[in-house]
């Protein structure tokens, strides 16, 4: 899952048909208190430093934005502009594909489902490491040079822009496969046949019902893959050799190699461009919004259409998308001298050496150990915020109806920013507790916050009015109907923390001790690591998916409605 | 279910807690990955007390000048001398006071201008002016100019920065050994006017026009692709290439993937009546201030000599190749002369790209490593004329040596 899943539901003004619940609140002060840990942590970490950064830019007048001008931060910049249109062709694989298997039927429609969101679950790194793997000149290693029987450097200049497009994809389109899937089985089916009956033509229903409809869902999945792309950094430390990253990364990646080079008010500077370049591709999106997203049942349960095509597709998109998952395995399971030298097509000796080469050191095996206890503290650090605030932003009043579309906006833009927006003044201050472990814990948690408040507040809002008998446990009450989303934000949280790169190399360099830093460094050498990398890799990726697995249903209520039924 | 919540929420500060009763082990910043670290590893399981072994990798010099003082490890091992004298980390570095003395040369290179304290110990060495070939199966050049491999004959790992910027140190220190003595001069501050010097446009030349002679356009392209371990394996593995410029440091990548016996390697080649260049490298072992006293006693330790028949994890090390050391000479055959020569340090001279700080500092993407990139990519891929790709790459050079730009 991915922490854009979360605007799936409620993107337009909620309308609450309830009765007004006039002077039975909790009190604004009690209310406020409610408020107080997630507002702290979310200003204290996001928003101040975001301001911070836009005033450090200005500190020496608007000289330090001679910066966007060099030749080597343009190049960037272009980069960063190309990862936002690949945006785009993520979500046009994605709707494409749930036009194909929009008659799927139940079971079929699952089992897409959830092969083509598991990639979401997997860490940018494991994917650059993948893709890498897949793509490498040599065809006596690389898979795809292999099957074509060519030596073609796909790593290499120009080529290297399809094989991370491929991996952008790979990773992003089912989360635009399900906000698509989810809206076609709730196109206007009745106006759609009216329109037929009174003989309107097939391009005007396209235009006047279809579009219409799919523009809401077409802008929150625009937004989703837009986040990602606008946060690409670990895919290409670990997938692109070291000579072409210059080529393909973007303002984020240029921003953290150089920020000490370019001094703070330059490289604010250049934060605040990055920014403002995102939100420039985002404004699209915001019109999309305009559009209602609701997701109410759908009218009439889809048709499966019986049919050899439909088999078809879904066997090749399954293999499509479980083929790298299985490159990885097949590549730990080898001998580590023979997965260096060759593919896994080439046959044994397959052994664990790879695993225990991996668990060698202790070093990996502690990391484990440090991160899932990190991820459990986060975890709990976000729901101890979110849930409190949450509750008090759906049930009491604070805010007149009018004032939720600039906070939506606001929790919208911190879900999408990379942290490289707003780190030069977040590493100044936390520089006198940089690399401690509750640091860390503090700026992971206020980073999920804005999106477990989003995720719990639209659960919230729903839970049924007789519910509501209004006592002192009523949070109780909500909390337990809204258990679906409870475990989605949890499993978001989670998921960031246990696969993050970016806030670990901002933050927390000296301690060493987060799992992804330290597959990080078998980059170094990495074809002839392949095998333990491989190895720590299939491990790192097993406890995100085992997890996503376990809770996949809860998380697809959490996604779609977010109260228990 | 065994573990109720209960209990597990009672563990969690229980194990924090538990931390926090032992002796704190000293902390150790490498930058070595997978078989090295490994091997470092065992080593440093020999000493008595509790050590902390981290690998900083390219992070190493954010750790060492990071803002908080109590997350700057005890002792680092630092393959890069010009972390040395960065004015961040300089002033937090303990200087060295050990009992075994260290040769005048790699003296020198720890001691800053105008001081005479050493800042640290050799641990490791490294010969950077090696070219390595199969055994019986390639001529050595009689010298540069007539040293024209054919396409597809050199393997290079052009993907790593610091495999392109070993090539231009050996060229520019055959070529004109007065600019690298002017940079970095012996026991004086580095003057990076040297930079604009006309000899550096002509090594760079030089260098493209092999570069450029080496590889077709897609030859090129693919060696943009390649690591300094691939070079290897397509020379000594799948046999697709007949000659590769690599360190000492090889020779266990080599045995490992290709088999016992099979390598030879001659010096990388002098230019006209210059003497050769000896380009060298090493990791040299820090106590930093914050940590306690007692981190020089494990500097020394690490950096002791061993006397003659003294068996460890070191000298076993040694005994399998890779490593260098100052004082234990090497039971391989092919690494005693190269570890004579770096004793010898004959026209020898420290890592360019590991001595630079600031816009030249090295990294994947950034500094001399992105020069000279841009410069393969132009001349071996772009077919660019290497006198016009050669000034350009100058210019970069000249302009990236000046403080603060970018």
């Amino acid at each position: 899952m991915s922490r854009r899943n979360a605007f799936l539901f409620e993107a337009a003004s909620h309308h609450d048909a309830r009765i007004p619940l006039v002077g039975h609140g909790i009190g604004r002060l009690r209310a406020s208190l409610y408020l107080l840990l997630a507002v702290l942590l979310s200003a204290g970490v996001i928003l101040v430093p975001l301001c911070a950064t836009v005033v450090l830019s200005l500190s020496a007048g608007p000289g330090a934005y001679d910066v966007l001008l060099d030749g080597r931060v343009l190049q960037s910049l272009g980069n960063s502009f190309m990862w936002l249109v690949l945006a785009v062709v993520v979500c046009a694989v994605g709707l494409g594909l749930a036009w194909l298997a929009r008659n799927a039927g139940p079971v079929l429609g699952g089992v897409l489902r959830f092969l083509l969101v598991l990639p979401a679950a997997v860490s940018p790194l494991t994917t650059g490491a993948i893709f890498r793997l897949m793509f490498d000149t040599n065809p006596r290693r690389g898979l795809v040079n292999a099957l074509f029987g060519t030596e073609v450097a796909f790593l290499g200049p120009v080529w290297i822009w399809l094989v991370f497009g491929l991996a952008l994809v790979w990773q992003w389109a089912g989360v635009a496969f399900l906000v698509f899937h989810e809206a076609l089985a709730r196109l206007p089916t009745n106006l759609l046949r009216m329109a037929r009956a009174f003989g309107v033509g097939r391009r005007r229903r396209l235009w006047s019902v279809v579009v219409p409809a799919l523009a809401g869902p077409a802008a929150l999945a625009y937004l989703f893959a837009l986040a990602a792309a606008a946060r690409v950094f670990d895919v290409v430390l670990m997938g692109a050799p070291g000579s072409m990253q210059a080529e393909i990364e973007g303002g984020g990646l240029f921003w953290w190699r150089h920020h000490g080079d370019l001094g703070d008010t330059r490289a604010s500077a250049l934060s605040v461009g990055l920014s403002v370049l995102v939100a420039v591709m985002a404004v699209p999106a915001l019109f999309g919004l305009r559009g209602r997203v609701t997701w109410a049942e759908p009218v009439v349960p889809p048709q499966p259409r019986k049919g050899w095509r439909i088999w078809l597709l879904c066997a090749a998109v399954s293999v499509l998308w479980v083929l790298p998952f299985l490159v990885l395995v097949l590549t730990s399971l080898r001998d580590p001298v023979a997965a260096a030298l060759s593919g896994w097509w080439g046959g044994g000796p397959w052994t664990l050496g790879s695993y225990t080469e991996a668990l060698a050191d202790g070093g990996f095996a502690g990391a484990l150990g440090t991160t899932f206890l990190r991820a459990v503290v986060v975890v709990c650090l976000v729901l101890l915020a979110a849930v409190p605030a949450a509750y008090v932003l759906a049930h009491e009043h604070l805010l007149p109806r009018r004032a939720w579309r600039p906070v939506l906006l606001v929790a919208v833009a911190l879900a999408v920013l990379p942290p490289q927006a707003f780190a030069v003044p977040l590493q100044r201050w936390l520089s006198p507790v940089v690399g401690t472990a509750p640091a860390l814990a503090i700026v992971h948690a206020a980073l999920v916050i804005p999106l477990a408040v989003l995720v719990l507040y639209n659960a919230f809002v729903h839970v049924p009015a007789p519910m509501l008998a209004r006592d002192r446990w009523e949070l109780f009450h909500v909390v337990r109907e809204a258990r679906p989303a409870l475990v989605l934000a949890a499993v978001l949280a989670f998921v960031l923390v246990w696969n993050d790169t970016v806030v670990g190399l901002l933050l927390n360099w000296p301690s060493g001790d987060h799992l992804p830093l330290i597959l990080l460094e078998q980059a170094r050498h990495f074809m002839s690591a392949a095998g333990p990398l491989a190895a720590q890799s299939v491990i790192a990726t097993a406890v995100p998916v085992l997890l996503v697995v376990v809770t996949g249903r809860w998380l697809y209520r959490g996604l779609t409605r977010g109260v228990r039924r | 279910m065994p573990l109720t919540r209960r209990a597990l929420l009672a563990a969690l500060p229980a194990a924090a807690l538990a931390g926090c009763a032992r002796e704190r082990p000293l902390q150790v910043a490498v930058v070595w990955s997978g078989d090295e670290l490994r091997r470092f590893l065992g080593v440093v399981k020999e000493y008595g007390r509790p050590v902390h072994v981290f690998s900083a990798g390219d992070n190493i010099a954010a750790v060492l000048r990071g803002p908080a003082e109590e997350v700057v490890p005890d002792v680092a091992v630092i393959p890069r001398l010009g972390l040395l004298f960065d004015p961040m980390i300089r002033p937090r570095i303990r200087p060295w006071t050990g009992d075994h003395r260290q040769q005048e040369f790699w003296r020198g290179l720890v001691t800053p201008p105008g001081s005479h304290e050493e800042l640290g110990a050799w641990f490791k060495l490294a010969h950077k002016s090696l070219v390595w070939h199969r055994a019986g199966e390639y001529t050595p050049p009689a010298d540069l100019t007539s040293w024209q491999p054919t396409p597809g004959s050199l393997a290079i790992g052009a993907a790593d920065g610091w495999v392109l910027s070993d090539w231009f140190e050996n060229v520019l220190l055959a070529f004109a050994p007065e600019v690298y003595g002017g940079l970095f001069p012996p026991g004086l501050p580095g003057n990076p006017d040297w930079w604009s010097a006309p000899q550096v446009a002509d090594a760079l030349e030089l260098l493209g026009t092999i570069w450029r002679g080496a590889f077709t356009p897609e030859q090129a392209r693919r060696a943009l692709t390649m690591q300094f371990h691939d070079s290897i394996f397509d020379v000594f593995a799948y046999r697709t290439a007949g000659v590769v410029a690599a360190p000492d440091f090889a020779l266990p990548v080599i045995e490992h993937y290709g088999g016992k016996g099979v390598a030879a390697h001659f010096r990388f080649p002098a230019y006209g009546s210059n003497l050769p260049p000896l380009v060298v490298g090493g990791d040299v072992a820090v106590a930093m201030r914050a940590g306690p006293a007692h981190a020089i006693d494990f500097v020394n330790w690490l950096t002791r000599p061993r006397a003659s028949g003294e068996r460890d994890a070191l000298t076993g090390w040694i005994a399998d190749g890779g490593f260098l050391t100052p004082f234990t000479p090497p039971s391989h055959q092919l690494l005693r002369g190269p570890a004579q020569e770096l004793n010898a340090a004959v026209n020898a001279h420290y890592d360019l790209s590991d001595r630079l700080i600031g816009g030249l500092e090295g990294g994947d993407g950034r500094g001399l490593w992105r020069v000279l990139t841009e410069l393969f990519t132009d001349v071996a891929v772009n077919a660019v004329d290497p006198a016009t790709a050669a000034g350009a790459a100058r210019d970069k050079l000249v302009a990236g040596s000046k403080e603060g730009a970018l």
